[in-house]
């Protein structure tokens, strides 16, 4: 048996997913830490740091 | 989450302690809690909301929000520290069990009755461990944008179904499905302290051109946000003006004098609906035919000039080609004819086969020759169509056009003779509603004028930031904030798309989702679908074999509570398998989520009744349903008791000195009788758990 069939078969990409994939790196970047920031406070009411943390990161990511 | 047990103490007229077992069985997922009007189901309904979010919780129909200690007790305190209100709920959520409790004391609620005590612990290896900032667990468990989703009052739930709230629809997939991170996402790139502090160090070390294009952007912001405020204070006045024509209407309607001319209005106000709606189908039908295929009717000369040349062409035998080029020359290189005759170089039969060249075609041309005698066939044949299809189109538009000012023209007549009543309520009732229809139409081209000035300044943004984003910086400092600034406008912009993708693809799962629960109650020829701008409608197909046509549906009162549920349904259905569909956004779990509704039978027909109440066991992992016994008895009864799905039935006890006229002061079911009104000279009310 070919090795291919071993593998799960590969879902075909959303129009989000190659979205994404197409844009540079550095956005990609800036997406994913802004994302993973928000997930940890979105809830709370007051989120006083969140975008001096999402400037540093932009910061950080275009030198 | 399911929810396992409520527990209510002396919160509103829940005098003492009261409990309630959930019904938290697969099979038997439905929780009936019978009460009549007036006997406590918005307090209790109220009783869950105000426990997991507090007062900001509670719903516009809780009258008086801060008086939430039952009022024996406020009155006549027998021991201050035990005067207050407590709810305690359990639930399970995501295999753990947790327990929340918020209390409010007699002192606190004099004080400030927003301002309570939470608590929430859940449980770990068998220990109860304490929860730190409960109020921000809770939210994380089930958010405070959701509830009204899954805890609602039914009568009132078809405001979902109306176009003004698309709004709420789209907030409502946002927060159920997981998009309102990305909403976040876009808010915190676009927040002063993150974009606006670049341009500020732009601005702080560029050059003048640029500064006064930073300006014009920042002016344009200014205006921008006004112009939203504007809009948003004219769709809420909009809104208030319609309550308060509604409420008029209900008036007029209730007055002798003018109930049968009031009667005939709203006949003709849900005429005009529906007439207005088909001639916006009909002007988006014109427009599309035209679009698409409205160049034929200016191709004719072109067609027939066309057809002429094939003709001229054809009659010379010059099409289609006899011979192929690629087969004479085939011939020619293997030096021998079909006939088997040799084909050597000088022979006559070479020069006979030579000869063909002059007449011989290529295939490519044969085949174009085919598609064009088949595509001014078809022109022809759209010609006429569209030609057919804007005639009747202009007629039926002027149809409707002329129904729509006979409306108008009976309507100002029905004004006219209401305005002239003698009765004196009905004179000031009808001068009342002729100015606020007259603030409405303000109202709506007000809105118009908004609208069209935040378009225009929206696409003025956009071109003043394109030019900031490519402006020359000499300057390094101003060259890294720039670059920083077009690296943050390209994530905003990255991010939209991703939330258009995402969002495109959810609605697409949704309307399957929403088809598949609206056939499960109406059977008949409707289907119900959301629209690219957050509307749900009702549509049907009309008309026979190629002429059939899909058109929206003006919706009734009882229509558009069903549109609503299904539309919450599929929503709670989508997020219960949010983790199986596809996204670029991790972690979205999903989860199970309660429903909870008070009267979700109020203001549908019999055979609507029963097909919710057939269909409403499957609405979400775990339901409670508040009925009346007006509303219970006959179908709903029928259909939930056929079903056996019911697995806990509770009824509210009301103890008072008079109760209103509708409600019944005893309830049947089964075989059995029971009271649920007493007499008493203060108030209070008792959960009973029923058992048949």
């Amino acid at each position: 048996m070919p090795d291919d069939q071993n593998q799960p078969p590969q879902l075909p990409l959303t129009g989000s997913q190659r979205a994404f994939r197409e844009a540079p790196a550095e956005i990609k970047d800036i997406i994913k830490r802004v994302l993973q920031e928000e997930r940890k406070v979105m809830h709370m009411q007051k989120r006083l740091e969140i975008h001096a943390t999402v400037l540093e990161h932009v910061k950080r990511a275009i030198q | 989450m399911i929810l396992e047990k409520l527990v209510v103490e002396n919160f509103r007229q829940f005098r003492g302690r009261h409990e309630m077992t959930f019904s938290t069985e697969t099979q038997k997922n439905v929780t009936v809690i019978h009460a009549e009007n007036g006997f406590g189901k918005t307090a209790l309904l109220n009783a869950l909301l105000w426990g997991f979010y507090g007062h900001p919780g509670l719903t516009e129909k809780f009258e008086q929000p801060h008086n939430i200690i039952h009022e024996g007790l406020v009155r006549s305190p027998k021991d201050l520290r035990e005067a207050e209100a407590r709810v305690t709920i359990l639930f399970r959520h995501s295999g753990e069990k947790y327990t929340l409790s918020r209390s409010l004391s007699l002192p606190q609620q004099n004080d400030d009755s927003r301002k309570t005590e939470l608590h929430l612990e859940v449980q770990r290896d068998g220990q109860p461990i304490d929860i730190d900032k409960p109020q921000w667990a809770v939210e994380a468990l089930m958010p405070s944008g959701i509830s009204p989703y899954l805890f609602f009052d039914g009568e009132g739930i078809e405001h979902l179904a109306m176009e003004k709230n698309a709004g709420q629809i789209r907030t409502a997939i946002y927060q159920m499905l997981g998009l309102s991170l990305l909403e976040a996402g876009i808010a915190d790139l676009s927040h002063p302290n993150v974009r606006g502090r670049l341009v500020k160090e732009l601005k702080d070390n560029t050059d003048e051109d640029t500064v006064r294009l930073i300006e014009r952007e920042q002016k344009l912001v200014t205006e921008i946000e006004t112009l939203t405020k504007r809009s948003q204070v004219c769709c809420e006045n909009q809104t208030a003006v319609a309550k308060e024509i509604d409420g008029i209407d209900k008036k007029l309607a209730a007055n002798n004098e003018a109930r049968a001319l009031q009667k005939r209005r709203q006949t003709l106000e849900d005429e005009e609906k529906g007439v207005c709606l088909k001639l916006r189908e009909l002007t988006s039908k014109l427009s599309a035919c035209i679009a698409e295929d409205g160049f034929t009717l200016f191709s004719g000369k072109l067609v027939r000039s066309g057809f002429e040349i094939t003709q001229r062409l054809r009659q010379e035998r010059k099409m289609p080609a006899k011979v192929l080029n690629i087969f004479v020359d085939e011939l020619l290189q293997t030096g021998e004819c079909v006939c088997g005759c040799p084909l050597t170089l000088g022979s006559p039969a070479r020069a006979k086969v030579e000869a063909l060249r002059t007449i011989a075609g290529d295939q490519h041309f044969n085949n174009a020759v085919s598609a064009l005698d088949h595509s001014l066939g078809l022109i022809d044949g759209v010609t006429n169509r569209v030609r057919a299809t804007i005639r009747d189109g202009v007629n039926e538009r002027d149809t409707l056009s002329r129904r729509l000012r006979q409306i108008a023209e009976e309507q100002i007549l029905i004004h006219a003779q209401l305005g002239g009543k003698d009765d004196e309520e009905v004179h000031v009732l009808e001068g009342e509603r002729e100015k606020k229809l007259f603030l409405q139409r303000e109202l709506i081209l007000e809105e118009g004028r908004l609208d069209k000035d935040l378009k225009d300044d929206q696409r003025d943004l956009d071109i003043v930031r394109r030019e900031i984003d490519s402006s020359k910086q000499s300057a390094s400092i101003a060259a890294k904030a720039q670059r920083r600034l077009k690296a943050v406008d390209e994530s905003i912009a990255l991010l939209q798309t991703i939330r258009e993708h995402e969002m495109r693809d959810l609605r697409k799962i949704l309307n399957d989702e929403i088809d598949l629960h609206f056939q499960n109650i109406i059977d008949r020829a409707y289907w119900a679908e959301l629209s690219d701008d957050f509307v749900l409608r009702l549509k049907k197909r009309v008309g026979t074999g190629d002429f059939q046509e899909i058109i929206n549906v003006a919706k009734s009162s009882g229509q558009g509570q069903i549109t609503s549920l299904v539309f919450i349904a599929s929503l709670v259905a989508l997020a219960r398998r949010r983790a199986a569909i596809p996204t670029i956004l991790k972690d979205l779990e999903g989860g199970d989520y309660p429903m909870v509704m008070d009267s979700p039978f109020g203001q549908l027909g019999q055979d609507f009744q029963a097909g919710v109440a057939k269909w409403i066991p499957t609405l979400a992992p775990q339901v409670v349903v508040f009925v009346s016994s007006s509303q219970y008895k006959g179908k709903v009864e029928e259909m939930l008791n056929d079903g056996r799905r019911v697995g806990r039935r509770y009824m509210l006890a009301y103890h008072g000195p008079t109760k209103r006229s509708e409600a019944a002061a005893s309830i049947v079911l089964g075989s059995k009788q029971f009271t649920q009104y007493f007499h008493c000279e203060s108030e209070y009310t008792e959960i009973r758990e029923i058992e048949l």
